[in-house]
């Protein structure tokens, strides 16, 4: 049984590193061919490199009708790739996405609210920064944020190389606002209650996530935010200090403490089920089999979920976590499905969906169990060196 | 416009009525201790039953009234079957211990 046991672990973890690879070495379509499946009834004739440029011209006269300029950035998921279209007034006529790694659900909330059609028309020397000339979406702020830049590096690149015009510089500050000061704070009270041991201010601090990381920020740690780190898309650090914060912070609480803090005193989704789980009051007690069993499905659905993240380099797609879906209250019918899922089970058990679904807290308790094995053979060699 | 659309309210009630079944389940397999087969044509019946409430209730909102019907026959009663199947075996098997 346990040799049964050693030869489903190396498979998964030699199919996980071959998914990796084969990710990294993968393509993208050609850039030429990826704006040609957008205007299929005009010709499309690239005019420059670095960044890719494009003419769009009549398919019958050959008439200039637009410039197309390709620019990138990186978003929640991962890097993007839109295109910028400039017409012969200087004015941005049309954004299209060419490539993303954003969650779905954060994606469809920028579509339904019609981000990209507030940039019509807009002069291409404009600012272009969100909340002051830009509408954000609320509960995609980062998404927002992430195709603004885009759009900006690509028009103000137009208007300073083709067209001399003048375009105000905007320099890049550290986004160190109240959200990053109360999560900090958050950490602190977490950590001193966990080791002083004041277990009656874990309720608080789950009520206190629930609030500002669940439903105000729509912000849970989700298991692409660990693939994007492992596939090596790190987020400009000023501009995004609060996925750094809590994810590179979560992280590095558990490797120093090794105590999975997240999941029991801050994790929104966790609290959101603790507390259906009080007022529902049903418990049905499961055996140690079914729980042994579930146990695996944990570790299935988390190979599942990252081999498709590697196969396809893109965090978005392996993600089903139904986190975004139930605090924004945005997703399609199988996130409403899970939604479902995590909500009815937690009445009556504690923690469904931690228990048999979450990959996030398999995550970070390996994180503590690898912290755990370092530190016990550290110890061990700090004995022996001793008694020498 | 309502916040939610058919097909989101079906997905939810969907996963509502499988967490439901799955549940009862665990809670019978507590009472009768189920063998591998029971397990096996249970968990088929409920796959069925709610394939067939999501395959009728869409059906219904794409205005395929005969889908829905059709539906109903191919699936819902071979579902029922499965699951009738399964309670008498379960509860010859305790009878017989």
């Amino acid at each position: 049984m346990n040799k049964i046991k050693k030869i489903i672990k190396y498979f998964f973890i030699l199919s996980l590193a071959a998914a990796y690879v084969s990710g990294y070495f993968l393509k993208e379509n050609g850039s030429l061919e990826n704006v040609q499946t957008h205007f299929p009834d005009k010709k499309i004739v690239k005019i420059g490199g670095s960044p890719d440029r494009y003419e769009i011209r009549n398919q019958n006269d050959g008439h200039l009708s637009s410039v197309l300029i390709v620019s990138k950035s990186q978003g929640w998921g991962g890097p993007l790739k839109l295109g910028t279209i400039i017409d012969s007034e200087q004015s941005l006529q049309q954004v299209i996405i060419l490539s993303h790694k954003e969650t779905p659900t954060f994606y469809q909330s920028l579509t339904n609210n019609h981000f990209f059609i507030q940039y019509q028309n807009k002069k291409i020397n404009e600012r272009f920064q969100v909340e002051t000339d830009i509408d954000g979406v609320s509960g995609a702020t980062i998404s927002s944020k992430a195709f603004t830049k885009a759009i900006r590096k690509g028009a103000h690149w137009m208007a300073l190389n083709e067209y001399n015009m003048i375009v105000e510089e905007i320099p890049i500050e550290w986004e160190f606002g109240s959200n990053e000061f109360i999560l900090i704070v958050l950490y602190l009270i977490v950590v001193i209650s966990s080791l002083k041991k004041y277990t009656k201010v874990r309720k608080f601090t789950l009520a206190f996530g629930l609030g500002f990381i669940g439903i105000y920020l729509n912000y849970p740690i989700s298991v692409s935010n660990v693939a994007s780190l492992s596939l090596g898309y790190f987020p400009n650090i000023q501009e995004y200090l609060f996925w750094y914060l809590l994810v590179v912070g979560t992280l590095l609480l558990t490797i120093i403490y090794g105590k999975n803090f997240y999941c029991s005193w801050i994790c929104p989704f966790g609290a959101m089920q603790e507390f259906i789980s009080i007022f529902g009051g049903v418990r049905l007690h499961l055996n140690q089999r079914t729980i042994h069993m579930a146990r695996y499905m944990v570790y299935l659905l988390f190979w599942l979920s990252f081999m498709i993240m590697f196969i396809t380099s893109n965090p978005s797609l392996g993600t089903f976590e139904p986190y975004a879906t139930l605090f924004s209250l945005k997703g399609n019918g199988v996130q409403w499905y899970l939604v479902s899922i995590a909500i009815i089970g937690s009445f009556f058990i504690p923690r469904f969906w931690c228990r048999f679904f979450c990959p996030t807290g398999l995550i970070l308790k390996q994180v503590k169990k690898i912290q755990f094995r370092i530190k016990q053979k550290m110890f061990y060699i700090g004995a022996c060196l001793f008694e020498k | 416009m309502g916040i939610f659309n058919g097909i989101e309210i079906l997905f939810f009630a969907l996963g509502v009525i499988s967490t439901l079944l799955i549940l009862v389940l665990i809670y019978m397999n507590k009472k009768y201790t189920f063998k591998w087969y029971s397990w096996v044509l249970s968990i088929l019946g409920i796959f069925l039953i709610v394939f067939t409430i999501g395959w009728s209730v869409s059906s219904i909102l794409e205005g395929e009234t005969q889908a829905a019907n059709m539906g109903l026959l191919a699936f819902g009663l071979p579902a029922l079957i499965i699951l009738g199947i399964t309670r008498k075996l379960v509860l010859a098997k305790t009878q017989t211990a």
